[in-house]
């Protein structure tokens, strides 16, 4: 498990959370959302983005190819 | 023999420099420790402080005020309101006391610093009462709190919070650490008497004395104006210690009213602000956190910087912005991990309480609101679980306060990333450019620390979750707060618009 800091949009907070740097950024998205979607941004029937140092991340790559590293901050939200 | 009338003897008693002949003065009073290099070439035997008062008057003084504040006290134990004050009241008392009582041990210190290196005798015995006053503001803050001790055991964490690694203890420890007790003589008065005590005590201790005295706690009312008294008369040595710094070093002086404007501002952000716009019960609510901002320290800061020559600091359009957003945030974030603090904060998120809330801040609603939705349906439905916290937020590495995604919340709709300085292959985040620049004037200072965050990183949390950050606080299960009407509010939804 790898540190990182994410936020997803419509919270009011970046999280600090331990992401499985082995899988995919869609796996690492969802595990991510589990801390805020029906927890305080309701949930919507719309695919996830990430963006990763200003770059839209493809969901199936993995999150080594997206070259997210420890500590790195990465952004979310309902598309 | 007559005695001599006051104007006669008062100056002789204040003014007492003298050469000095078996050290020298540069070791009597070593310049990191007194005037500092900025105010090394002061003229200080002009140092004046505008309101007099001698030794037998001040004590005549607090004698009379520690009379009449005991009175209340006991008259009101006999009618123990505690009893019967209602619990978002008592958030406010918990988290005043466990935030200021040893805090103002700590400003009792930084009073002694000046009583001891101040570089001139009039202010150092200013500041010998300042001392006095301020271990006075102590005392009085710890037996207060004792006396409620079998009601909860939240009310001791008045004595334990700065003894605690509590996340809001460690904050409040960082601003007093940094300004009132590794700095000069000179800097400290302007940095703890004309900003902290001139600029922002009148928040927690008059805008709160109003809002006791309309909750009717009048024991918690005149203890806080007993203390505002005090910090009228000694914050004073702040404003004459500037009128000699400006002539000298301008740049730093405006350095230090700018750098202590902020980091009380994030202070008092925390723990002002919620207590205000939340805790506080509807009907007895005069003004908002804002409105007092506005008036009471926007106006008369504004006021006494200029009247110095200096200017208003360079992030100010930052912070009036902030003024709609930032204790929000804030208190959502104590509100939302409460589990971690020593007080029962109050949510304030019923139909009446947003109703004000949008009539105070017009994009409340809109920005607040579905996330308060989100979490009273989740209570509604039984899921107190999802209302809360399974992770850590990201906290700031100087004001030690979670980072708030709604800094610069125009520019997060597009996207989003950290202010962040990497230093000596560590990685430092900061809420907001005023954090970011305070540490970067001074990183030497501040690199070393770890925050919270920090210290998890570092394996110094164990187990490392949330209920290993709960023991490495030491908040206890009895302690560990919970919400202030067990969600009532959640159920008040009258007035809300559907999700």
């Amino acid at each position: 498990m790898m540190p990182f800091l994410g936020y997803f949009n419509g919270d009011f907070i970046p999280l600090l959370f331990l992401g499985d740097e082995t899988g995919t950024v869609g796996q690492l998205v969802d595990a991510f959302a589990e801390h805020v979607v029906d927890i305080r941004v309701a949930r919507r029937d719309a695919e996830y983005f990430a963006r990763h140092n200003g770059r839209e991340l493809d969901l199936s790559e993995s999150v080594a190819a997206a070259g997210i590293g420890p500590l790195d901050t990465v952004y979310m939200g309902y598309r | 023999m007559s005695l001599l009338k006051r104007e006669e003897w008062f100056d002789l008693s204040r003014r007492l420099d003298w050469t000095p002949r078996y050290v020298p003065a540069d070791e009597l009073f070593p310049s990191d420790f007194s005037a500092g290099e900025a105010g090394a070439k002061g003229d200080w035997s002009t140092w004046d402080e505008p309101y007099k008062v001698s030794y037998r008057e001040y004590m005549h003084l607090q004698r009379q005020k520690e009379t009449s504040v005991y009175a209340v006290k006991t008259a009101l134990e006999r009618a123990k309101f505690l009893e019967r004050a209602d619990p978002r009241w008592k958030a406010v008392m918990k988290a005043h006391y466990g935030a200021v009582a040893i805090g103002e041990y700590v400003a009792g210190m930084a009073e002694a610093r000046m009583g001891r290196w101040a570089p001139s005798a009039a202010w150092r015995n200013v500041s010998v009462l300042g001392l006095l006053d301020e271990f006075r503001h102590t005392q009085i803050q710890l037996i207060f709190p004792h006396s409620f001790l079998a009601d909860s055991p939240q009310w001791d964490w008045a004595q334990k919070a700065y003894h605690s690694n509590e996340w809001a203890a460690l904050a409040a420890k960082h601003i007093l650490d940094d300004m009132l007790l590794t700095s000069s003589a000179v800097d400290l008065a302007v940095l703890l008497t004309f900003v902290f005590e001139t600029g922002f005590t009148n928040l927690q201790f008059l805008g709160m004395a109003m809002d006791a005295m309309e909750e009717g706690d009048v024991e918690f009312s005149t203890l806080l104006s007993s203390i505002q008294t005090d910090e009228a008369r000694h914050s004073q040595q702040g404003s004459a210690v500037l009128d000699i710094l400006v002539k000298e070093d301008p740049e730093h002086a405006q350095y230090l009213v700018d750098k202590a404007f902020w980091r009380c501002w994030r202070l008092f952000g925390v723990l002002t602000g919620p207590a205000m716009d939340y805790y506080t019960p509807l009907e007895n609510r005069r003004m908002s956190f804002k409105e007092f901002m506005e008036e009471w320290v926007v106006d008369q800061f504004q006021r006494s910087v200029e009247d110095h020559g200096l200017k208003l600091p360079w992030y100010w359009d930052i912070f009036l912005s902030e003024l709609d957003y930032e204790h929000h945030s804030l208190h959502m974030g104590v509100w939302f991990w409460r589990p971690t603090v020593w007080w029962d904060p109050a949510a304030g998120a019923s139909a009446p309480e947003r109703k004000w809330l949008a009539e105070k801040y017009p994009d409340w609603e809109e920005t607040w609101g579905p996330m308060w939705d989100t979490i009273g349906k989740n209570i509604r439905e039984g899921n107190e679980l999802k209302s809360l916290p399974q992770t850590f937020p990201v906290l700031c590495n100087i004001c030690q306060l979670p980072i708030s995604s709604s800094y610069n919340w125009t520019a997060v709709k597009d996207d989003w990333t950290l202010l962040t300085k990497d230093l000596n292959g560590r990685r430092h985040y900061f809420c907001s450019e005023p954090c970011q620049w305070i540490f970067e004037q001074e990183q030497d200072k501040y690199d070393q620390h770890l925050s919270l965050v920090d210290r998890f990183l570092a394996g110094m949390i164990d187990p490392p979750d949330l209920g290993g950050a709960l023991v490495y606080m030491g908040i206890t299960p009895d302690v560990s707060g919970k919400d202030a009407l067990e969600y009532a509010w959640a159920f008040d939804t009258e007035e809300v618009a559907p999700s």
